[in-house]
């Protein structure tokens, strides 16, 4: 009887593991939802395409101005002028919140697999839960089995125990935080281009390289654009270059914009970013998306407003 | 029926507390009844006169109305029953326009900027000076508030006692120079110094005391 429950205990265990990591597993997918912080692009109402931008623009202080350049030409090429948000692009920089930022995304899916069998395991999984001798008259030390952890391929006492995740969420406004003083910092050491939209003339990486050399782009450069699909040469130019990577506004990221040198933005990037960065900071339901993050994802039961996720 | 023997109680205790399950950091989520409150805890402090109907027969209508739709669950700790009201239930994406016009006056989705030349009788005002013209500026909320704190700090050497601070934070330029305005204002009022740290990479005064009111006072004289 004693034999049986110890197996159920230890399948108990298993089990109990397996279930833990399948939950984590699915947390992670539910992640990328309730982890972006900025709103997802297929929002039923789009109520962005309607958000205007003006009675929150040049609230303090003077916007900041870019230039617009193109790509067409190897040649530095300008053709405007554009301005940016001051509580996008120029805010006070502090360091201490792009450091828990990037804290935060290195050891998220951070999972330790370190796992120490203790006795019962040891037995359960090579024998040797008896007695190994009679504990009297025999002139040997008295032991109660050969798995304890003074024995030679014995259980380790205090060991790792099962797989541990470090899956944490920092708060909301934190995150956003970091995009917004990463970005500062950013443009304050005029790594940030604003580019008119990514329209190369040919395919050939070599083109990529001579831009970056002629106009004193860094050593990695990171092109975000709005929509997740770019136009073919910069695709084709860009696929064998390591340094050199697209990406849409939605993976914009605190790691990844200090991990590449200079970053590239097009205007409806530069638009799109604005008005989801100012939505994040002037919203009326951040009581509500600072929980989700705190006690993570769940559908918040608002009486006036069913039909409406928080996202 | 589980027998709990002493050693196998004890090693699902272990397992059980579980630190090599848990995450560092993990939170039990909060249940939404807790959360969210659809009636109310208590009937006090809720009676307004002004929502009593004028005639007997008024009141008793009301009061039908009203039991109609709750009825016995307003003495019980379950949630209300909806479900007795009659719908109809569409889905129409051009329908949907309307109700979200309506929503967005009732709930917007983005905190309304007031107009700056709307007068109003509690006070409020949208700030009136720029940022370039005092050595100093301080911010508002994304909520159109002064972002003047009080809280509760504990003593560092006495655990169980704790002292209320007072924050200023979004302040602007020359943080030693808003100070130095702050202690003489808050002198003149009060004709005793009062101890404040500014911080400036936070962007911030922290007063020891109650002085919300005060810092409220001095930047709404100042225009902020």
């Amino acid at each position: 009887l004693i034999h049986f429950y110890k197996r159920s205990k230890v399948m108990l265990a298993k089990a109990r593991l397996a279930e833990v990591l399948r939950r984590r597993s699915s947390e992670f997918i539910k992640l990328g939802r309730s982890a972006s912080t900025l709103p997802a692009n297929d929002d039923q109402f789009d109520f962005l395409s309607s958000f205007d931008i003006k009675a929150h623009q040049a609230r303090y202080g003077n916007p900041q101005e870019v230039w617009v350049e193109s790509l067409e030409t190897v040649q530095p090429n300008f053709t405007g002028i554009r301005q940016l948000h001051q509580d996008v692009f120029a805010v006070y920089p502090r360091i201490d919140l792009i450091h828990k930022n990037v804290v935060w995304q290195t050891t998220y899916s951070k999972v330790n697999y370190a796992h120490a069998k203790t006795v019962r395991e040891m037995i359960h999984y090579f024998g040797g839960g008896a007695k190994p001798w009679p504990q009297k008259r025999m002139g040997r030390a008295r032991h109660g089995s050969i798995r304890s952890p003074q024995w030679k391929d014995g259980g380790k006492a205090h060991g790792p125990r099962g797989p541990k995740s470090f899956y944490h969420m920092i708060p909301y406004h934190t995150r956003v935080f970091g995009l917004t003083h990463t970005l500062t910092v950013k443009f304050i050491q005029d790594d940030i281009h604003v580019v008119k939209d990514l329209e190369i003339p040919t395919d050939d990486p070599d083109f990529i390289h001579e831009i970056i050399s002629s106009r004193g782009w860094g050593k990695s450069t990171l092109v975000v654009d709005k929509d997740d699909i770019f136009p073919r040469n910069i695709t084709a130019a860009t696929d064998q270059i390591k340094h050199v990577n697209l990406m849409p506004l939605y993976g914009l990221n605190v790691l990844s914009m200090l991990k590449h040198h200079t970053l590239i933005l097009t205007e409806s990037a530069v638009e799109e970013l604005t008005k989801k960065i100012l939505f994040a900071l002037n919203r009326t339901d951040s009581y509500a998306r600072t929980g989700l993050s705190h006690c993570g994802p769940k559908p918040v039961d608002l009486k006036i407003e069913k039909h409406r996720p928080v996202v | 029926a589980l027998l709990k023997l002493d050693s196998l109680h004890l090693e699902m205790n272990v397992y059980r507390r579980g630190g090599h399950l848990l995450n560092r950091g993990f939170r039990h989520p909060v249940t939404s009844a807790l959360q969210h409150r659809t009636y109310r805890e208590n009937e006090n402090f809720s009676f307004d006169w002004d929502k009593v109907p004028e005639t007997l027969d008024k009141e008793r209508k009301k009061f039908a109305q009203f039991s109609e739709i709750i009825g016995e669950s307003r003495f019980s700790d379950t949630d209300l029953n909806i479900e007795n009201i009659e719908y109809t239930a569409t889905q129409n994406p051009g329908e949907w326009e309307h109700v979200q016009m309506l929503l967005d006056v009732v709930s917007p989705r983005l905190i309304p900027v007031p107009s700056p030349t709307e007068e109003c009788s509690s006070g409020f005002f949208m700030p009136k000076v720029k940022p370039g013209s005092l050595p100093y500026f301080v911010r508002r909320n994304s909520n159109w508030l002064y972002p003047v704190y009080s809280k509760l700090r504990a003593e560092p050497s006495y655990p169980n006692t704790k002292f209320t601070v007072t924050n200023v934070k979004q302040i602007e330029g020359d943080i030693f120079r808003l100070k130095k305005d702050l202690d003489a204002f808050l002198f003149d009022r009060y004709k005793q110094e009062f101890i404040g740290q500014p911080n400036e990479l936070m962007q911030k005064i922290t007063y020891r005391g109650n002085l919300e009111k005060d810092c409220k006072d001095f930047l709404k004289s100042k225009g902020f």
